[in-house]
C-alpha cells in the first residue's frame, strides 16, 4: 500500500472543507465513529481552530457496537460537537443491502429534510471500493437523493462545483484521495482518537467498522496503532472484506450508492 | 498417581460469567473471552431495555449468549469497568456472531 504525503494531502483536504463552509450556506457532516470520519472530524477542526462549525450527524440503527456508542459519548463531548442522532428503525432479520437501503438511507433523508442541509460532509476514499473511486470531491445529489455517476462534473485545477438541484444537495468528499495507510499515518501523527474495536483482540480485529450486524473481524495481531500499520505495509487483504453488504451482490455497492447511501 | 479430576463442560465459562457479573474488571473479560474459546457459545446479541438515549445505558444494557442451536445459554453486562471509567467490551466476544435471528 502506498503512503503519500500526509502535509499536501491535509491542506487539500482543509481546503474541500473550507471551501464547502464557505459555499453552502447549510452543512452537515456524517460520523460514523469509524476511524476515517474521526480523521474527517479531525481535520475539521484543524481547518476552524480547533471547532466544529456544523452540526454532526450519526444515523443510528440502534445496532452499534456498544463501545462505538461509548465512543460517540466521549469524543463528542470532548470535542464539543453539535451532535444529532438521526434514529433508524431495524428489522432484525434484514442484514446488507436491504438494511442499509432501507434504513440508514431512509433516516438521512429525514433529517436531510427536516434540518435542510445543502450540503453533506462525507468520509470516503477512492480506494475503499470501485464505485467509490467513481467519486468527486463535490458531488451533486438530486432531491430524491440519486447519484448520476455516469453524469458527473469535471474537477479541473480545483474548480469544484457549487450548481446543484435546487431541492437536491452535494456530497463533500474531503478525504476521498487517502488510502487506508495515509488514514493510520495520521492517526499517529496527531494522536486523533480511536474506536478500540480497531485493535486485536483473540487474534480478530475490525479493519472496516460498521454495525453489529453486518461487520466481520478479520484476522490480525496488531494492537497497536504502529503494529496496524505494519500489517497494512503488507497486507493483500481487501479494507472492507469484512462488510456483508460487499459481499451480497455484485453491484450492490453501485445500487446503494445511486440511491443515496453514503 | 493421583485422580484426574473430571470437570463438567461448561463449568469454566459458568464460573467466569458469574465472575463477570459480580464485576465487570478488565481480568474478568479477559477470563471469559478465554472460556469462551472452550465452549460451544457461537451467537451473542446486544440488547439496550432502556433505549440508547445516553452513556448511563449502557450500563443497563447487556449480551445474551447463544449456543449452536440459538438456545440462550448466559446473561453478560456489556461494559468494561476500570477505575471511574466505563467503556463497551464487545471485542472480548470477538470470533463469535450476532445473533440476527428475531428470538
Amino acid at each position: 500500500m502506498m503512503e503519500q504525503d500526509l502535509d499536501k494531502l491535509e491542506e487539500k483536504s482543509i481546503f474541500i472543507i473550507r471551501e464547502a463552509k464557505e459555499k453552502f450556506g447549510n452543512i452537515a457532516a456524517l460520523w460514523s465513529m469509524g476511524k476515517d470520519s474521526t480523521t474527517m472530524l479531525a481535520i475539521a477542526r484543524k481547518a476552524f481552530l480547533g471547532k466544529i462549525p456544523f452540526p454532526v450527524i450519526h444515523i443510528d440503527n440502534g445496532i452499534d457496537f456498544p463501545e462505538s456508542y461509548k465512543f460517540r459519548y466521549d469524543l463528542a463531548k470532548k470535542w464539543n460537537m453539535d451532535l444529532i442522532v438521526a434514529k433508524s428503525e431495524i428489522r432484525q432479520e434484514l442484514s446488507g443491502f436491504s438494511c442499509c437501503g432501507a434504513n440508514k438511507t431512509t433516516a438521512l433523508k429525514k433529517i436531510m429534510a427536516e434540518y435542510k442541509f445543502n450540503a453533506l460532509i462525507v468520509s470516503i476514499r477512492r480506494d475503499e471500493h470501485g464505485i467509490r473511486a467513481k467519486e468527486r470531491y463535490f458531488s451533486p445529489r438530486t432531491k430524491d437523493f440519486t447519484w448520476d455517476y455516469k453524469n458527473q462534473p469535471a474537477e479541473l485545477w480545483n474548480n469544484y462545483t457549487s450548481k446543484l438541484d435546487t431541492k437536491g444537495h452535494v456530497r463533500i468528499h474531503p478525504i476521498l484521495d487517502w488510502n487506508e495507510i495515509d488514514i493510520w499515518n495520521y492517526i499517529r501523527e496527531n494522536d486523533v482518537p480511536i474506536n478500540p474495536l480497531y485493535y486485536s483482540k483473540n487474534g480478530l480485529r475490525y479493519r472496516s467498522l460498521g454495525c453489529t450486524h453486518c461487520t466481520v473481524a478479520l484476522k490480525s495481531n496488531a494492537k497497536t496503532v504502529d503494529q496496524i500499520i505494519k500489517e497494512l505495509e503488507v497486507t493483500d487483504t481487501e479494507e472492507r472484506s469484512g462488510r456483508q453488504q460487499d459481499k451480497e451482490k455484485e453491484y450492490v455497492m453501485e445500487k446503494l450508492r445511486s440511491l443515496g447511501y453514503m | 498417581m493421583g485422580v484426574a479430576k473430571r470437570v463438567k463442560k461448561g463449568a469454566g465459562l459458568d464460573a467466569a460469567v458469574r465472575k463477570l457479573n459480580a464485576e465487570q474488571s478488565e481480568a474478568n473479560w479477559e477470563s471469559l473471552a478465554s472460556a469462551l474459546k472452550k465452549s460451544g457459545i457461537r451467537y451473542y446479541k446486544v440488547a439496550f431495555p432502556s433505549g440508547l438515549n445516553g452513556e448511563s445505558d449502557l450500563t443497563k444494557a447487556n449480551i445474551v449468549l447463544y449456543d449452536r442451536e440459538y438456545a440462550p445459554k448466559y446473561k453478560i453486562p456489556v461494559i468494561l469497568r476500570s477505575g471511574n471509567r466505563i467503556e463497551g467490551a464487545t471485542r472480548y466476544l470477538i470470533g463469535l456472531e450476532i445473533n440476527r435471528k428475531a428470538i
